[in-house]
């Protein structure tokens, strides 16, 4: 066909053509000729932000923690002194990581409780959704400093709001400087941070409740099941990546809390809401010490316990087969 | 001049999976190039190549002369229409036109002036500020096209730039292109896995299959003289009916039955295996007592403009059919009397499936 | 069947407003503790404002350096958010849209230190800050506030990336446009969804945030919002009508925020959070 190229007929290369023709260096590398001036320059500042602002610290961390460091002296090698004596002989630390984790276990449980309650009492149809929507949200936008003012005002024994209704309802016995008394001030605490997060927890059920494959539920409907048989043996079984996803992100973030214990008990009374955080916060910065080696060392511990909870929780909880719909 | 030459261009996807092999293609300047074949057979990853979108394992790409393989995309002074469009979505239709020109550094002025005047001979001057969501689809469609017009390129792309539209519309946007074509004279290179797109619009058509080129060549060429079965099977609709042939002296026996060899094809060496390709058009129905042959009719479809029926062919697997006048009548289970065009005859290689060489074409 | 819903709208009505109560409550509280004075207020803990002592916001603001406080985390904030949009989103338009080794690893390297305790770099970037000189300067805490929230902007921005048609891309590219600006013109305008959702949230967090305030910030002229009203707290702590004025200060903006874009916010976050 006269049209086609001779296919015996190999073009003769141009001398300025012969450049065109040779793969970029690098191209073997990012696979496919993708743009690398460009991904550099879209990557890298993020990367450099990480790097100076999250590797280099963490590395610096760990590296402290074999030393003691102090201000205007030498830094001393002290090997695994640090780790030896935190795990070994520090009862506060381990006291501390008693109260963190009761809090990062019972704070998620309420929460994600209250909050299944409460996304489907909307669910359910309770007229004026989006308002309690919208009203359930906002204590997560209150800066922990806020909340803690005002949970010490409600939880104050002379004219606090909770004291106040029991005197009120003759229950005048229960009252107590919830606070300051060393027995209930972890659990009023855990209080307060499920008062401020099971809003979100509820916002995120109730998306996922309506993202519900409608067909399941209404063959369920159809099997004649049961309001609460469907309930627990089809919907919450379906919510159930939701719900580990939030239980997990609910429980790292009781695990670093450290602004609303600072703005109220600071760690007491009597250690009773000293929470690791805290612990190294005060090692590090408040006593006079000044040595930042053992707190270092205390966080990177820390690290590692919250890394085995987390990689614990996802296996517990991963879902064995994908559920196909 | 906008020429456009490929020469043994190939893709391959890490070094197991080639999706284009060894493609040589020259498409003169002012051609309107249809590249057709059906899925998966490697005619949007070659226009892509074109257009500078996928990177070129090997071979090398021209564009007027100018060697483009490492040419970035935004150089090559090409236009492409999208099969989903590719509007964008947060820009009016008068800025998704402007887009390619603030590019140029030309004056704000000048822009508007080329996107109106653009703009009124697709009839989108009334829908100037809508956003892409607003509009149908026929209507995006045109616009994705206005945006490649009004670049003035040297080439445009075309990927299956019709298929979303539903039929009627299809029909009078084809009519649509082939006349800016014929206004603007561009290059155009149009990928399509629609053969009736192919024959109305192309000036020449490739048929891809599988990753290379099967046939290149005017409409009617390619219709009339098909390189292989499978291009034989591509065009036309119905398609060409594909019998079992045996070429014995002058004989070309089918079944049970035989007729005189052509001849074109007097130079075959006798073999008990061909494949006889005879469209459906070119079959004579002969009233009883003439004909070479004789079928046994399985249906008849009768669909106003012609009758289609199908036959059997004693001793013959597949059914023919045939394209018979509108006022035909016959019967399922008549016996009737058939003649095959002696031109249009085509012989194919039965295990090559390659068309078999004519004392006339060579 | 509607009487079973009616039951259970009946046992979950009371939940739902004793709830309401419990969350809405405390800040009404404050609103009116905002307007009383400390006297009034120890006499009568529950009463109304009356009369209402609008001047005491006034009183804040100039006489207890809560305009500094303010204008401190405004600044700090500003400046955080803005950089952390255009770093994370050039981050989050790479990754998604761009096949390269090591891709994934960046990925998961960023990802990963949502899990990271805070303690683990507190004490070093402590350290770091000293010795750079960035002790105690706003720059030192815009710079640590934009890495801590980094991973969560690109968490989101990512995978509503992800979903934007390759098309688009190549069409901009087509039309004689560069990476670079192909990002800025056409990846970060139609992504402003996401985006928008992303400012409001790190604009929340990072108003509210604490703890790295607290430690990397010395001097009282460059303390934001949360520390400077601690300080009060210590400072005057029997003052409840002040302190409460104090938090309402700066609650307001938070709220202001979210009773404009509340919807949208809510959006981006449990578009992240559903699987």
């Amino acid at each position: 066909m006269a049209s086609e190229l001779p296919l015996t007929r190999k073009a003769a290369i141009l001398p300025e053509e012969a450049d065109l023709l040779r793969p970029p260096r690098l191209s073997r590398w990012f696979g496919e000729e993708q743009p690398i001036g460009a991904v550099v320059q879209f990557l890298l500042p993020a990367l450099l932000f990480y790097a100076v602002f999250t590797t280099y610290p963490v590395v610096l961390t760990v590296w402290d923690s074999i030393f003691t460091v102090l201000p205007n002296r030498p830094t001393r090698f002290v090997g695994l002194a640090n780790y030896a004596t935190v795990l070994f002989q520090d009862d506060t630390f381990w006291h501390a990581v008693h109260n963190t984790l009761i809090w990062a276990v019972f704070g998620p449980a309420m929460e994600i409780t209250l909050a299944l309650l409460l996304a489907l009492a909307l669910y359910a149809g309770i007229p004026g959704s989006r308002i309690f929507r919208l009203l359930w949200f906002t204590p997560v936008l209150m800066s922990y400093v806020v909340v803690g003012v005002i949970w010490m005002w409600i939880y104050n024994y002379d004219w606090g709001v909770i004291d106040t209704l029991l005197r009120l309802v003759g229950l005048g016995s229960l009252a107590r400087a919830w606070l300051g008394d060393p027995a209930v001030a972890l659990p009023a605490l855990i209080v307060v941070t499920t008062w401020m997060w099971t809003g979100f927890n509820m916002i995120v059920l109730l998306a996922a409740f309506h993202s519900l494959p409608g067909e399941v539920i209404e063959a369920a409907e159809l099997d004649h099941c049961s309001w609460l048989q469907k309930l627990w043996f089809i919907m919450i079984p379906l919510l159930r990546p939701t719900i580990v996803n939030l239980f997990i992100l609910s429980f790292v973030g009781k695990m670093k809390v450290f602004d609303l214990v600072w703005v109220t008990t600071r760690g007491g009374p009597l250690w009773a809401t000293e929470t690791v955080s805290t612990y190294v916060y005060k090692r590090a910065f408040d006593w006079s010490t000044f040595d930042l080696g053992y707190p270092s060392a205390i966080a990177c511990i820390w690290f590692v316990i919250v890394l085995a909870c987390v990689t614990v929780l996802s296996v517990i909880f991963r879902q064995r087969r994908k559920l196909e719909f | 001049m906008a020429t456009v030459e490929l020469e043994s261009v190939s893709k391959a996807y890490g070094s197991h999976r080639a999706v284009v092999r060894d493609v040589n293609l020259r498409v003169e300047d002012g051609e309107f190039m249809v590249l057709l074949g059906p899925s998966g057979c490697g005619k949007s990853t070659t226009l892509r190549m074109i257009a500078g979108l996928e990177p070129i394992t090997e071979g090398r790409i021209r564009i007027d002369g100018r060697l483009m393989n490492r040419v970035p995309a935004r150089d090559r002074d090409i236009a492409m229409v999208f099969q989903s469009y590719a509007l964008y979505p947060h820009m009016t239709v008068f800025d998704n036109m402007a887009f390619g020109l603030r590019r140029r550094g030309l004056s704000k002025s000048e822009i508007t002036r080329k996107v109106n005047s653009t703009a009124e001979g697709l009839e989108l001057s009334l829908l100037l500020d809508r956003r892409p969501f607003a509009l149908s689809g026929g209507q995006r469609q045109r616009v994705a096209l206005g945006r490649a017009i009004v670049r003035e390129p040297k080439v445009f792309l075309l990927d299956e730039p019709l298929s979303n539209l539903d039929a009627a519309l299809r029909a009078t946007t084809r009519n649509e292109l082939v006349k800016l074509h014929q206004r603007i004279r561009t290059t155009m290179i149009y990928v399509t896995h629609d053969q009736v797109e192919a024959m109305t619009m192309g000036t020449r058509i490739c048929i891809m299959s599988a990753g290379r080129i099967v046939q290149i060549g005017h409409p009617m060429e390619v219709y009339r003289d098909p390189a292989n079965t499978f291009v034989a099977r591509f065009l036309g609709s119905p398609a060409m009916n594909l019998l079992p042939a045996g070429i014995a002296g002058d004989i070309i026996s089918i079944g049970d039955q035989s007729l005189s060899r052509p001849v074109a094809y007097r130079g075959i060496v006798p073999t008990d295996r061909v494949i006889l390709g005879i469209r459906p058009e070119d079959i004579t129905l002969r009233p009883a007592g003439q004909g070479a042959l004789q079928a046994q009719v399985v249906t008849v479809a009768p669909l106003g403009a012609e009758t289609q029926l199908s036959l059997t062919l004693a001793g013959v697997e597949p059914e023919v059919i045939v394209r018979a006048p509108r006022d035909t009548s016959c019967e399922p289970g008549q016996t009737v009397r058939l003649d095959f065009d002696a031109s249009s005859i085509r012989l194919f290689d039965a295990t090559t499936e390659e068309r078999m060489p004519t004392v006339l074409h060579g | 069947m509607p009487w079973r819903r009616r039951i259970a709208q009946a046992l979950l009505a009371p939940v739902v407003l004793l709830y309401t109560l419990a969350t809405v409550g405390p800040f009404v509280w404050i609103v009116v503790l905002s307007l009383r004075i400390t006297p009034d207020i120890f006499r009568n803990p529950y009463g109304a404002p009356v009369p209402a002592h609008w001047e005491k916001y006034a009183a804040a603001w100039f006489g207890s350096n809560y305009d500094v406080y303010f204008f401190n985390s405004l600044l700090v904030v500003g400046c955080a958010v803005a950089i952390l949009t255009v770093v994370g989103a050039m981050a989050a338009h790479a990754l998604a849209r761009y096949r390269f080794i090591g891709n994934r690893f960046c990925y998961f390297l960023i990802f990963s230190t949502l899990i990271f305790p805070p303690q683990l770099i507190i004490i070093a970037l402590y350290q770091i800050l000293i010795e750079y000189g960035l002790f105690d300067t706003r720059i030192g805490l815009v710079l640590v506030y934009v890495s801590l929230n980094l991973p969560i902007t690109v968490y989101i921005l990512e995978g509503f990336f992800r979903r934007l048609p390759s098309d688009l891309y190549d069409a901009a590219r087509m039309d004689g446009y560069s990476e670079m600006l192909v990002f800025w013109k056409v990846s970060f305008p139609i992504a402003w969804p996401a985006i928008s959702a992303t400012i409001i949230l790190n604009t929340i967090t990072l108003w509210n945030e604490f703890l790295f305030a607290i430690v990397l910030i010395a001097d009282d002229s460059r303390r934001t919002l949360p520390i400077g009203i601690l300080k009060f707290m210590g400072d005057q702590g029997n003052d409840v009508g002040m302190v409460a004025t104090g938090l309402m200060i700066s609650v307001v903006p938070v709220l202001l925020i979210y009773a404009f874009f509340s919807e949208k916010l809510i959006q981006g976050i449990t578009a992240g959070a559903v699987k």
